[in-house]
């Protein structure tokens, strides 16, 4: 159909590109993860109710600090950085995947224009919001609940524009809407996919959020730091075991959602695609058992495995749904991609050894109790700098 | 034409551009002086340490002074945090995503030709994004300001190198992005060799970098004078006067760079370029004009806050700040317009055209745009007949004449509103001369605007949707 504007000759390999494209997608969605997971994490836990005497009696057994806000929204210290590096690893999957499959996504970007411009905003709200919720503790419980709520409600539309947005630029069919509707407010709210599609990342950043908590929860065990740690331990893997679960009728959904060709692919008619279904499902059941067992650094090792599979399958599935591309456009600029390529190796070879450099120190001043120090003082290592 | 396009009635999409863009810049652009400024005011004062250390063996905390400055430079550098790294940075990604919507062509292009220089960029953003973290956080710990049983866990040359790292950093994302942008002012032979090292080493890449490089340092004094009067006040008299006259050094020094780099820029243009900029029109003309006024004015006002330092209060800082705004805002907007009839002068027209597109331009002569855009070819020709009464198509869609228009001229032009509003400029013409004054452009003396791209038939239904628009107006 002539709605698919030709694409542009690629300044280096399609292969490139694409591994580019799944490693910086990938971090992306790590982080944003734990960043919403763990907002949800604090803002159900604000709106639960004061735990009754004899439950607050079972939280001070556990050794955890008085209530549910103070136990469960410790990540929220360190929601600010992990929204700058959710934004950071956002630019470049975005950057590769323009120039990888720009035809569709520039389309699908312009025909929802209004609720595209609004992510960075959206983003720039919850970005402040997180530095309010970190900093000056807002006034009392209803303050409280207020400001999460709404850092909740904007980033989970951020994330509904973008799974809009990355579901109609897979189906120029829909993009016909615009002949009657070309003011950009369109979304993809027909596609069957859409829903199945958006719950899958929601939930994956729940079962995310609480294996982080836990995780932080075991390091500092390990450290002799007891206080209020047990009870994140085993409420923060009861997250991830129960979303993990729901995400198994939910993942089925999205699969049977698919249009036919995406799908077939999945169930036995692409053998690499087929075979990496089975491993994710696997890689899942796992990381189920390690959570169960408690051993949180197995189930995170798996889990990230399957994060990276999920998202070498939804590449996958967008090529198979996408078919070959119209007949490319010259490159005007072609003299000495190669050489430019070679230079963003070395800046990120140069920048690799920067950024090691800064975590190492950040590492010993933030997560290493410095020396002499008992090691009890609970308060200060969840909830102050960090 | 190969996209659809955002359509809104009235709305100037240009001037959403332009308002983030020139917001965007000026914070950025202070983001990469002010890391500058964080670390060589850090370097002064343990400079200033260890002379003291070395006088008097026992003062090891410095003068009271030296504390002052050291709180302060500990404020200015969160306002700097919470100001670049969350305000300048969105405002960055919604350059892009305003880009991509407005003008996805143009967009496409240039992430393809510069693909890598954009990966590297990013890089240096991921590396700003962990410094700054850090340097900020780390900050108590380095000199121990506020939480004094935490100083001491990292030495202040670590804590220096650290800001090396953003300062370093900040400085090569202009670099990168400096190229790019001046390559679609001037790219030169660029685009007859292919050369990438040409299309970023354009003729402009040097003089642009000496004007860039001043007008990061000027933002840096100018915020450091904001910060110092508002967010992050000094109360001690001596140490605020000499904070203050050091902060307007950092505006007038950097000013005469600047204004060194402005001048060759202008002589290292190319003469259409020269000849645009100079150009009276309506859409360049007064933004010349308050660069030119502005340039002595931020000069003077830095001079009169380095004399009545002790003085500097809130309004005069304010006024030179805002002053700032309006150097980067007519400057941005000069470089912007400079470019017209072009987004990239010899590859793609401000329209998206692009001149040499292998034969299909002789398609659409022949056959009319429809024959090369399913956007054009899906919306009815000749729809005018079944126009409702306030000029809108009756299922709320457009007609052809109108989406040619917002297509080919609404980068421009806006209906109604201040932007170059078209209806006062079509009133001077009927329906056949319209079509004759749409055919003359691109050639002179219409050579401001780009070509006019379709067929005779095309021609006509833009030509009946302006005449509609200036009889609804009369
Ligand atoms: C690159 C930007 C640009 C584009 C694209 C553009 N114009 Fe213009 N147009 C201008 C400028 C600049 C002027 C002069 C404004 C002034 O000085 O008053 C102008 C002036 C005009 C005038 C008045 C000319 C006169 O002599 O009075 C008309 C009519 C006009 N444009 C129509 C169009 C039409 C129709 C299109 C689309 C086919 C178009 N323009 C596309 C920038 C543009």
């Amino acid at each position: 159909m002539l709605l698919i504007s030709p694409p542009m000759v690629l300044p280096a390999s399609w292969g490139l590109i694409k591994i580019l494209l799944l490693a910086t997608f990938f971090i992306h969605l790590l982080f944003m993860n734990i960043l919403l997971g763990s907002v949800v994490l604090a803002a159900v836990n604000a709106f639960k109710p004061s735990p009754t005497p004899r439950r607050a009696f079972g939280f001070a057994a556990l050794g955890a600090p008085a209530g549910n806000y103070a136990a469960m929204s410790g990540n929220l210290s360190l929601a600010p950085g992990l929204m700058a590096l959710t934004v950071n690893f956002g630019v470049a999957p975005l950057l590769f995947a323009q120039v990888a499959y720009g035809s569709y996504l520039y389309a699908s970007s312009v025909l929802m224009a209004i609720w595209w411009m609004s992510v960075p905003l959206l983003a720039m709200l919850a970005y402040y919001g997180l530095y309010v919720a970190k900093e000056g503790q807002p006034a009392g419980l209803g303050g409280r609940r207020l400001l999460l709520g709404l850092i909740l409600a904007v980033l989970l539309c951020v994330a509904f524009i973008h799974v809009n947005n990355h579901s109609l630029m897979l189906r120029p069919d829909r993009w016909v809407a615009w002949f009657a509707a070309p003011g950009g407010a369109l979304l993809n709210l027909g596609d069957p996919t859409l829903l199945p599609r958006y719950s899958h990342f929601i939930i994956s950043a729940l079962a995310v959020g609480g294996l982080f908590l836990a995780l932080r929860a075991d390091r500092l065990l390990r450290l002799g730091k007891i206080a209020g740690n047990r009870m994140r331990l085993k409420r923060g893997l009861s997250w991830f075991f129960w979303a993990s679960l729901v995400q198994f009728p939910i993942g089925l959904w999205f699969l049977f959602a698919l249009p036919d060709p995406a799908r077939d692919l999945f169930l036995g008619q692409d053998l690499l695609a087929s075979f990496a279904m089975l491993l994710a499902i696997i890689g899942s059941v796992a990381a189920l058992f390690a959570a169960r067992a408690g051993r949180v650094r197995i189930c995170a090792g798996f889990t990230l495995g399957v994060v990276f599979v999920m998202v070498c399958i939804r590449d996958l599935a967008r090529d198979a749904l996408l078919g070959p591309l119209p007949p490319a456009l010259a490159l005007p600029i072609d003299q000495g991609q190669t050489a430019a390529l070679v230079i963003f190796l070395l800046v990120t070879g140069l920048g690799l050894v920067a950024l090691a450099w800064m975590i190492r120190i950040a590492w010993q001043l933030f997560c290493v109790p410095p020396a002499g120090s008992t090691g009890t003082n609970d308060a200060a290592s969840n909830t102050g700098r960090s | 034409m190969e996209y659809p396009i955002w359509f809104i009635p009235g709305l100037s999409k240009g001037m959403i551009m332009a308002a983030i863009s020139v917001i965007h810049v000026f914070v950025s652009q202070f983001a990469v002086g002010g890391g500058i400024y964080l670390v060589w005011m850090e370097r002064r004062v343990l400079k200033n340490q260890e002379r003291l250390m070395e006088g008097r063996a026992q003062a090891l905390t410095g003068s009271s002074e030296q504390a002052v400055l050291l709180d302060w430079l500990r404020g200015h550098t969160k306002f700097f945090l919470l100001l670049t790294m969350v305000f300048g940075a969105l405002t960055g990604v919604a350059i892009w995503f305003t880009m991509s919507v407005i003008n996805p062509a143009a967009t496409s292009a240039l992430l393809h030709i510069f693909l890598w220089i954009w990966a590297a960029e990013w890089v240096f953003f991921l590396l700003e994004v962990a410094a700054l973290l850090l340097y900020h956080y780390s900050y108590p710990m380095a000199y121990g300001l506020s939480g004094q049983e935490c100083a001491g866990r990292i030495s202040p040359r670590t804590h220096l190198w650290i800001g090396y790292i953003y300062a370093i950093s900040g400085y090569m994302s202009l670099v990168l992005i400096n190229g790019v942008i001046c390559f679609m002012l001037t790219p030169g032979d660029s685009l007859a060799s292919g050369s990438l090292f040409a299309a970023f080493f354009n003729p402009t890449f040097f003089p642009s970098m000496v004007f860039r490089t001043g007008l990061c340092l000027l933002l840096a004094g100018l915020f450091a004078l904001f910060s110092m009067s508002s967010a992050v006040r000094v109360q001690d008299t001596q140490a605020r006067r000499a904070l203050a006259r050091h902060n307007s050094l950092w505006v007038i020094v950097p000013f005469l760079v600047l204004l060194a780099g402005a001048i060759w820029y202008f002589f290292a243009l190319p003469p259409d370029r020269q000849a645009a900029m100079l150009r009276g029109s309506a859409d360049i003309h007064p933004f010349a004009r308050s660069f030119a006024c502005i340039l002595p004015i931020i000069f003077l006002l830095g001079l009169l806050a380095y004399v009545r330092a002790e003085k500097l209060r809130l309004p005069l800082a304010a006024l030179i700040l805002c002053s700032g705004l309006v150097l980067v805002g007519s400057f941005e907007w000069l470089r912007e317009a400079g470019r017209r009839p072009w987004v990239i002068p010899d590859y793609m027209y401000s329209n998206t055209v692009r001149p040499e597109a292998d034969g299909t331009a002789r398609i659409v002569r022949e056959q009319g745009l429809a024959a090369v855009s399913g956007w054009i070819k899906g919306v009815p020709p000749a729809a005018l007949d079944r126009r409702s009464q306030d000029g809108g198509r009756a299922d709320g869609g457009l007609s052809r004449g109108e989406l040619i228009f917002a297509q080919q001229c609404g980068l421009c032009h806006a209906v109604g509103g201040s932007r170059l509003d078209i209806l006062p400029r079509v009133q001077r013409f009927a329906q056949a001369g319209l079509e004759a004054q749409i055919r003359g452009q691109g050639a002179a003396p219409l050579d401001y605007m780009p070509p006019f791209y379709g067929s005779g038939q095309d021609l006509k239904e833009l030509a009946a949707y302006l005449n509609l628009l200036r009889d609804a107006e009369k």
